[in-house]
């Protein structure tokens, strides 16, 4: 019971050093809090079943199912955002691989890779983990019911989450696209001719307010239809090359 | 035979389009355990991940976490699930391979909960030791093909690194004092 008084101060002093924390410093704090870090470290004994340079990958404690399999990169991340894009793809490149041994040796009838980003999407752990779950025919795992959207609401929200995404894909490819919008300029020299340099410079301002404000793209699309065909072509020529240009970035 | 996933990426279908590249495609899904559920699928017909070759892997859980940024950030949800099915009997409608991203808000009161089973040691046990035989292998197939690349880059490094400081480094740094 003399403890009690004692902790209370504690756990003052702690959360007023909490707030102090830089985020830096608060990774490290969680990194030093988290079991699977430790199970990661060998100080948590576990049943591993694959190991890489970046990766772990181990059986579940409270399985699903017979096989259930967790994989976790070995750097403390809380969430998948925060992972950078070339561990992603070989984090899963690996579950790929995983899910396969699950069909193969377990012969299960089919596997869930599935990942929970968030309290509310039913993360349990603080460290970002896939799960890889050996299926069965009638198990009730993962068995969520689904609902009609209407065709009104999926225009409305390809239009918002598309309009995000581009924003965000565009804002890191930018530095390396810049040479690329101008060499569509120059293809398109002969259709423009004398109006070139009036024009050219324009319509490269236009296209960038126009990935980065969202809103602007309504009255964009409306313009089009009054614009001359030749403004028309050199746009849909600049968004194909930046589509391609994003594809080639992540090959 | 009738793929509706390979109907949308060969444009027959009306469908609303999030993400597209040449490899890859991603829709507003109709039939969604919360709206703004988005499907993403390689535009080629595989029926299972298995099947899907590794560098299309790679680059459509790049995007797949970028969408799932894009939902928090359009939607304002405050969380997201990544969900692959991958035959029948985990729940797959389409026999296309393809990821769901799953936009989440408190109180949706969607499940994707499972009770734990409850299993005997030796059945964990054998099915631990089954799936380490398969992943010692795993670890085999992919290290040496890594690990010659970076002998023959260091070898090179190597010599000019040495040349370069008995011809240029090394003398300057002699002269200075």
């Amino acid at each position: 019971m003399p403890e009690q008084p004692v902790t209370d101060e504690q756990r003052k002093a702690f959360e007023e050093k909490l707030k102090k924390m830089s985020p830096a410093e608060l990774k490290e704090f969680q990194k030093q809090q988290c079991i699977f870090c430790q199970i990661i470290n060998g100080k948590v004994p576990s049943k591993k079943i694959y190991e890489d340079d970046k990766c772990v990958a181990l059986m579940d404690i409270n399985p699903a199912a017979i096989g259930h399999v967790l994989l976790l990169p070995k750097e403390h991340y809380s969430i998948m955002p925060q992972i950078p894009d070339s561990e992603i793809g070989r984090l899963f490149v690996v579950a790929k691989h995983l899910s396969q041994s699950l069909l193969r040796k377990l012969k299960s009838e089919g596997t869930n890779i599935f990942v929970a980003n968030g309290l509310v999407a039913g993360q349990k752990a603080q460290h970002f983990m896939l799960h890889i779950i050996p299926r069965k025919e009638g198990d009730e795992i993962l068995n969520v019911p689904e609902h009609l959207v209407e065709l009104d609401t999926r225009i409305k929200l390809a239009e918002v989450i598309g309009n995000r995404l581009n924003g965000l894909l565009n804002n890191k490819v930018k530095k390396e696209e810049k040479p690329v919008v101008k060499k569509v300029v120059t293809d398109v020299k002969p259709i423009l001719e004398k109006k070139l340099p009036e024009i050219a410079i324009p319509v490269i301002k236009e296209e960038k307010k126009d990935k980065i404000t969202p809103a602007t793209k309504k009255n964009k699309t409306k313009k089009k239809f009054l614009v001359e065909d030749t403004e028309e072509e050199i746009e849909t020529k600049k968004e194909d090359v930046g589509l391609d240009d994003i594809a080639n970035l992540f090959r | 035979m009738n793929c509706d996933y390979c109907e949308i990426s060969r444009k027959k279908v009306k469908s609303e389009i999030v993400y597209e590249d040449d490899l890859i495609i991603g829709v507003v899904k109709d039939m969604a355990t919360f709206p703004g559920q988005i499907s993403l699928f390689p535009k080629e017909h595989y029926t299972i991940i298995e099947l899907v070759p590794n560098p299309v892997v790679d680059r459509i859980f790049q995007i797949a976490n970028k969408i799932s940024i894009a939902l928090f950030e359009s939607l304002g949800v405050q969380g997201t699930n990544i969900i692959v099915q991958n035959g029948t009997a985990a729940g797959q409608k389409v026999p296309h391979f393809s990821v769901d991203v799953v936009p989440r808000k408190d109180g949706d009161n969607l499940n994707f909960q499972w009770k734990t089973k409850q299993l005997m040691d030796d059945e964990m046990d054998t099915a631990y030791l089954m799936l380490k035989e398969e992943g010692d292998r795993l670890f085999i197939d992919k290290e040496p093909k890594k690990e010659e690349i970076k002998i023959q880059d260091a070898k090179t490094e190597m010599i000019l690194e040495k040349e370069g400081k008995d011809n240029y480094l090394l003398k300057q740094l002699n002269r200075r004092p």
